[in-house]
């Protein structure tokens, strides 16, 4: 083994630009620690040689071999002591937009720069367009006569429209995470649309079947046909109740889908 | 600094955001029992919850001579979910809450089942005591997770 080139191509190590893949995971999930991960173009620091972790170069070994960690102490070089003199040029640290799409996976920018989708751009607002559309599902769902006798567990209905949004954003967003609560906030914002939706089609299915019942039984005594009317029009009162019920049970939901289905995707 | 820590300013929740949902919590879980008491009222909001409770009346609680607007089994639950929020689970409890949910979910399915099969006859202490639990874990888990994750954020 020379120098501890581990990879890099064969250009010799990490340092110079990645000619093959030269940014990818560290062996054992160790970030370098002797630098590795830094812009193209940096120096070694210290004055080491150059090392580095990397992919493998296609093709065949590269000249001193990338076989495995040499024992007994740090090889002349590639991951040794951390370079003195304060951060290394572009050990791990934020690289300027260049990195390898999702290099460590996370949902933060502080890492692989635009890898997992999330960008910095944290918090729900990432969640609405997603949410929006599941509670569009869950409200069209909720209001189909018959149907809508799956709300009685647990508003199930409501819950399948939370599922379908969140579930929109992370196949859409494959690396990020979301934490609980954006999960209960695009469960809440679903569950209020999913509300308002069910409710305004419900009284309009109302109005239409009562309306008709009320002609088809024009001989029913007055009591009852003003009974039915009143039930048609008391719709109004259902968009605040349902709104109120479907966002509290949405909020719910989104937080028990992501713990229940999705906890590999929970940021902690 | 830890590289991988979260970035705090990006992922800090709102500070309305928590209590705002507490209280719709509160007021949803409340609002069956609440309306109740106004049997006038309840009978006008009754067909609002058909929605979301089959309201068979057999399965529903009488208060003050008149139904209430949703089964027993979900007035257990709506009550539960009230009750969840001033009761979270504690920090220790929470690596269990989902084990928690799941098995206040296979008791409740256990009673549906074992009395649709007619195995025994609805009982309202059963029904209200197994959406309760149901309600309070489901609630309580959601918020001592979001309070622990607001703490440690501030």
């Amino acid at each position: 083994m020379s120098q501890g080139n581990w990879g890099g191509g064969g250009q010799g190590g990490g340092y110079g630009g990645p000619p093959q893949g030269g940014w990818g995971p560290p062996p054992g999930g160790q970030p370098p620690a002797g630098g590795g991960y830094g812009p193209p173009g940096g120096q070694p620091p210290g004055g080491q040689p150059p090392g580095g972790y990397g992919q493998p170069p296609q093709g065949g070994p590269p000249p001193g071999g990338y076989g495995g960690p040499p024992q007994g102490g740090p090889p002349p070089g590639g991951y040794g002591g951390p370079p003195q003199g304060g951060q290394p040029p572009g050990g791990y640290g934020q690289p300027p937009g260049y990195g390898p799409p999702g290099a460590y996976g996370g949902p933060q920018a502080s890492f692989g720069g635009g890898g997992g989708g999330g960008g910095g751009a944290g918090g729900i607002g990432r969640l609405t367009v997603p949410a929006l559309v599941g509670g569009a599902v869950g409200g069209v769902l909720s209001a189909i006569p018959v149907f809508n006798i799956l709300n009685c567990c647990f508003c199930l209905l409501n819950l399948v429209g939370v599922g379908v949004g969140i579930g929109m954003f992370l196949r859409s967003n494959p690396t990020d995470k979301i934490t609980a609560g954006e999960a209960a906030g695009a469960g809440a914002i679903s569950g209020a649309v999913a509300g308002v939706i069910s409710s305004i089609l419900g009284m309009i299915t109302n109005l239409i079947l009562g309306s008709a019942l009320a002609g088809m039984y024009s001989s029913l005594p007055r009591e009852v046909r003003q009974a039915m009317m009143q039930r048609a029009a008391g719709g109004i009162l259902a968009i605040p109740i349902s709104v109120m019920i479907f966002t509290a049970f949405g909020a719910l939901g989104g937080f028990l889908a992501m713990q229940l289905f999705w906890k590999d995707r929970l940021q902690s | 600094m830890d590289p991988r820590a979260p970035a705090p300013i990006a992922r800090a929740p709102q500070r309305w955001a928590l209590p705002t949902l507490a209280a719709l919590l509160v007021a949803a879980g409340l609002f069956p029992w609440l309306i109740a008491l106004r049997p006038e009222w309840s009978r006008a909001v009754f067909d609002v919850f058909r929605t979301v409770c089959h309201q068979r009346p057999e399965r529903t609680l009488t208060i003050l001579g008149a139904p209430m607007v949703v089964c027993s089994r979900c007035a257990g639950l709506y009550l539960g979910v009230a009750i969840g929020v001033p009761l979270p689970l504690p920090r220790r409890w929470l690596p269990y809450g989902r084990a928690m949910v799941m098995s206040a979910i296979g008791i409740a399915a256990l009673d549906v089942l074992t009395q649709d099969l007619g195995l025994h006859a609805p009982f309202h202490p059963v029904r209200v005591a197994t959406g309760l639990l149901l309600g309070w874990t489901a609630c309580a888990f959601m918020m001592g997770t979001l309070r622990t994750g607001r703490s440690r954020s501030e």
